[in-house]
């Protein structure tokens, strides 16, 4: 097997470590494990700076033109935005039939002991996990943060003793206790080539629904191609969407979107979500309207479910 | 002590370490429900040890031996002599591995030496004495109650839990050691 791992950021902030360092020092933990072999690109050393999207399109780039040439992918990223790069990629890809891991260091670890050496400690464990993951017979983008390794649409960052992620509304894909193996119905490795399309907006704004905030409508129409409602519940969002008249695609996540529509107007602008997790619609919107132009082509894609995305009860 | 083995051979490596009272995992259904919820990275991080026979190495063997040697777990590979893995040696050899990780070959005779020198390594008193000696222990309703309450938060059997009494009490008994 080969696996191709592709470091964004994240070490370069651990004690030890720079950017001059960082591909000695993924050589030296990569000899560890016997399970493949190994290649190393790295994308930004020290991407602090760029934005998470762009190095999203860096990537899809990158693991778009190898391939042909590796079995897997493992991207190495700090841990504060990757489900909102994890699921980005994942939507970057009309068909992708192998897995891409994303693994890193997770901070906090054993809050009780010197927390720099086990963040090195975590990041060596996960980065074994990751390429042991990206070898095994799935396709799918997942994050391997920790011994509950999640699909990337369902993630969502949630610090606790002992884990960095949860899965909305799913079991995990598979957990690390005596090795790694996978739940039944994990979708299997395809061997269909892989097809890109990087068209995504990044002016799309994520707004929590609170009873008592209105919608700045002026900011929203200079800054905005779209509006997302999360968190939404009747009582909150008619008096808002009753007057919503921006002309913008106005998403909203709501917990019961069949209920919602029957109790509103809705405008041809509006699209009613079932619940997902925040990166994940995001990602979705910012692809939307990057691909499509009419509200015809939004509402399919909205209602598009390819990625299993949607936690429907 | 609590060791992790993956054995798939016909060798009782499970017998030689349960005369010694060794709490042995060899899957999930081995381990405590509290200690699977609270291992972030795998239960390796739970285990003393790790013994591995590698007549066949599997992904999964190569995978644990290599999260055994980042978290720094003693580790004994054993193989037959007969059918030596000659790939994962020869990458064991030409990296810099801890010394906590050995490689043996080992036959139907020699097997159980080697375990017992490994296990000598990791915790020298477990393997000076095998409980042989029968004893019968009458206990009140109220005591056993209390003993089983006991070894159940423990989760070990209530004779080591009487040995370890025993134990803790020979160490610190100087009138008797004098």
């Amino acid at each position: 097997m080969k696996i191709l791992v592709l470091y964004v950021n994240g070490m370069v902030q651990l004690p030890g470590f720079s950017v001059d360092n960082v591909e000695a020092k993924l050589k030296e933990y990569l000899e560890l494990q016997f399970t493949a072999e190994t290649t190393i690109t790295l994308i930004q050393p020290d991407a602090s700076t760029v934005p998470y999207d762009k190095i999203v399109t860096q990537l899809a780039q990158c693991i778009a033109e190898q391939s042909a040439d590796y079995d897997g992918f493992v991207v190495i990223q700090a841990i504060e935005q990757v489900e909102y790069s994890a699921t980005l990629l994942s939507y970057c890809f009309t068909s992708l039939g192998k897995p891409i891991v994303f693994t890193g260091a997770g901070k906090e670890y054993f809050a009780n002991e010197s927390p720099e050496l086990y963040e090195e400690v975590g990041l060596r464990t996960n980065l074994m996990t990751a390429i042991q993951i990206a070898t095994l017979n799935c396709r799918g983008v997942f994050l391997a943060y920790g011994s509950n390794i999640i699909r990337a649409e369902r993630a969502v960052h949630f610090p606790s003793e002992m884990q960095w992620f949860m899965s909305g509304g799913e079991e995990f894909i598979a957990q690390v206790q005596f090795g790694i193996e996978l739940q039944p119905g994990v979708a299997p490795r395809l061997t269909h080539s892989l097809q890109l399309d990087t068209r995504y907006s990044t002016e799309v704004l994520l707004w929590q629904a609170t009873p008592h905030q209105l919608l700045p409508v002026h900011t929203i129409m200079q800054q905005y191609q779209a509006v997302i409602i999360y968190g939404a519940s009747l009582p909150v969002l008619q008096p808002q969407l009753y007057e919503y008249s921006m002309g913008l695609p106005l998403i909203v996540v709501a917990d019961d979107p069949a209920n919602v529509m029957q109790d509103l107007n809705i405008s041809e602008d509006v699209y009613i979500v079932p619940p997902i997790t925040p990166a994940c619609i995001l990602a979705k919107t910012m692809v939307g309207l990057g691909r499509y132009t009419t509200s015809d082509q939004l509402r399919a894609w909205f209602t598009n479910d390819d990625h299993q995305e949607y936690i429907l009860v | 002590m609590t060791i992790l083995l993956l054995n798939d051979s016909k060798v009782d490596i499970t017998g030689v370490l349960q005369q010694r009272n060794i709490r042995i995992w060899s899957s999930i259904n081995d381990v405590p429900t509290a200690v699977v919820g609270h291992s972030t990275l795998s239960m390796l991080e739970r285990v003393d040890a790790v013994i591995l026979e590698l007549s066949e190495v599997s992904p999964n063997a190569q995978y644990i031996l290599a999260q055994a040697i980042i978290l720094q777990k003693p580790t004994l590979c054993l193989y037959p002599k007969q059918k030596p893995p000659r790939d994962l040696l020869n990458h064991l050899v030409h990296r810099n591995i801890p010394k906590m990780i050995t490689t043996r070959a080992y036959t139907t005779v020699t097997v159980q030496d080697i375990l017992a020198n490994f296990l000598e390594s990791l915790q020298p008193s477990i393997c000076q004495e095998i409980p042989n000696i029968k004893f019968t222990l009458r206990l009140t309703p109220s005591l056993e109650r209390y003993l089983q309450w006991l070894t159940d938060q423990k989760q070990i059997n209530k004779a080591e839990f009487i040995r370890d009494l025993l134990k803790k009490q020979l160490e610190s008994d100087q009138e008797y050691k004098g």
